[in-house]
């Protein structure tokens, strides 16, 4: 799958589960293969001034989340693109 | 399939009831129902319970079973049924088809919920279904975080605004001040909406539906046979249960859910949108009922923040939503909201709503969606009553 996509929506959240520090920020991400893609969204802050819908999105590998025993989880998430504008 | 009508209805106040047992506030619905229906325990053939879950423990057993033994009714089907957040609106869905298939005659649905006896977490856990990686909720998805989501994209694309969203929360809050049932009761303004604590922008704290304690309950009878036990029948005129495809090509402002159980429900009573004189609709989050006002043809696609802003989805106005609260007052009691939102209407059409009463209404729709997975509801229930 592709590691590029449009923000089709977002949201910052205040709530959320144990291990993910709260507010943070999330959104669906449209794949050119037609597929949206649930993503917490990294390095747009302020968030409410550097997101908008439609805009180039790439993926990083971050840590997601904190498990019970403080372990890092390492996932996908999406920042805006910083990479040649397409 | 043949006529079935509501016999009888019973309600409580939706709240947080920790010193009683989930078997007592089941038990005390019923009781009102059949009594509602001037029946006795003995005269119900069949029974339906909606429970989603016991939220303190996990998923209990045999929840229909023991508060029917409270009042002396055993020895018929009792089923429990689930799904999601439209479980209530299931069991009357079921009870309604044993009937209308000439199964039997007098069909027993109550759902009950015991939710404030949990921790935020627990129901957290289960309601974004950490077992389910597709989900999301390891990775920070929410109800309030799906509902945000559309939020937005409901206001880039049609120009949906916040204020708009927030009257509807200030309608809901404003009928549930006049519903003896509902759990919230104190009248809010667009700008104490705005004001209040952030959940998922751009909804704050009271755009967001509380939980709860509570039950609610209903008696279907054979039509040909309503008017032995009430004065007032109101028949189920439409009576439909759709399951989510989850599209992605499409944009998320829309439940496709919603759209096709509509069309099929109109189809079924014969009617349409126009005809519908007041509606129950399932507004757990504010943006959600602008939603459904479009989803079900109240008003046309993108149009649902002039809808409830040019007022009307107010009483009075072309068709008032959610005269009783809605989930905003009342709470989202899962297992019983889908049957209390079945009771407002009954009390509507029956021409007992008081002070929340909608003049001449004879026709009346209810909409229940459940679960969510991707960017679709799981489940829809929509109900056409009629007087």
């Amino acid at each position: 799958m592709s590691k590029k996509g449009k923000l089709h929506t977002y949201t910052r959240s205040h709530m959320g589960p144990a291990g993910i520090r709260t507010p943070f920020t999330i959104g669906f991400i449209e794949l050119p293969e037609g597929i949206k893609l649930f993503s917490l969204l990294t390095q747009c802050e302020p968030w409410d001034k550097v997101l908008a819908v439609g805009m180039e999105m790439e993926m990083v590998i971050e840590t997601i989340r904190e498990d019970e025993e403080g372990n890092e989880i390492v996932g996908y998430k999406f920042r805006p693109s910083v990479g040649e504008s397409s | 399939m043949r006529a079935v009508a509501i016999a009888g209805i019973g309600g409580m106040r939706f709240g947080k009831y920790v010193d009683r047992s989930l078997r007592a506030l089941g038990e005390e619905v019923c009781i009102k129902a059949i009594r509602d229906a001037g029946m006795t325990p003995r005269d119900i053939q069949v029974a339906y319970v909606g429970n989603l879950a016991q939220w303190e423990w996990g998923q209990g057993l045999l929840i229909g079973h023991y508060v029917l033994r409270e009042i002396g009714l055993t020895k018929i089907p009792i089923t429990r049924v689930e799904n999601g957040c439209a479980t209530g609106s299931n069991a009357f869905h079921e009870a309604w088809y044993r009937v209308a298939t000439g199964a039997c005659d007098i069909a027993l649905a109550f759902g009950v919920e015991q939710m404030t006896v949990a921790s935020s977490e627990k129901i957290l856990n289960v309601f974004t279904g950490r077992q389910h990686a597709e989900r999301g909720g390891d990775m920070g998805n929410s109800a309030p975080g799906l509902f945000g989501l559309l939020a937005r994209r409901h206001m880039e694309e049609f120009g949906t605004t916040r204020e708009q969203m927030a009257m509807v929360a200030v309608k809901n809050r404003q009928y549930g001040s006049l519903n003896p049932e509902a759990q919230l009761t104190q009248a809010v303004t667009v700008e104490e909406v705005l004001k209040d604590r952030m959940i998922c922008d751009p909804l704050t704290l009271p755009q967001c539906c509380p939980r709860g304690d509570g039950a609610a309950a209903v008696v279907l009878v054979a039509g040909k046979m309503a008017r032995k036990y009430t004065p007032i029948p109101i028949s189920v005129a439409a009576s439909v249960q759709v399951s989510g495809t989850y599209p992605d090509d499409r944009s998320y402002t829309f439940f496709d859910t919603d759209v096709r159980a509509a069309e099929a429900a109109y189809k079924m009573a014969g009617l349409g949108p126009e005809d519908i004189d007041l509606a129950e609709v399932h507004d757990c989050f504010s943006v959600a009922e602008i939603v459904h006002y479009e989803d079900l043809g109240f008003c046309r696609k993108g149009e649902g923040g002039r809808f409830i802003e040019e007022g009307h989805s107010g009483i009075g106005g072309k068709t008032p939503v959610n005269t009783s609260g809605g989930l905003l007052s009342k709470g989202h009691v899962i297992g019983a909201t889908g049957i209390s939102q079945i009771i407002e209407l009954v009390r509507q059409l029956r021409g007992q709503a008081g002070r929340r009463q909608v003049e001449n209404a004879r026709v009346a729709l209810q909409h229940n969606g459940g679960g969510f997975i991707h960017t679709d509801t799981a489940s829809c229930f929509i109900h056409i009553l009629r007087k």
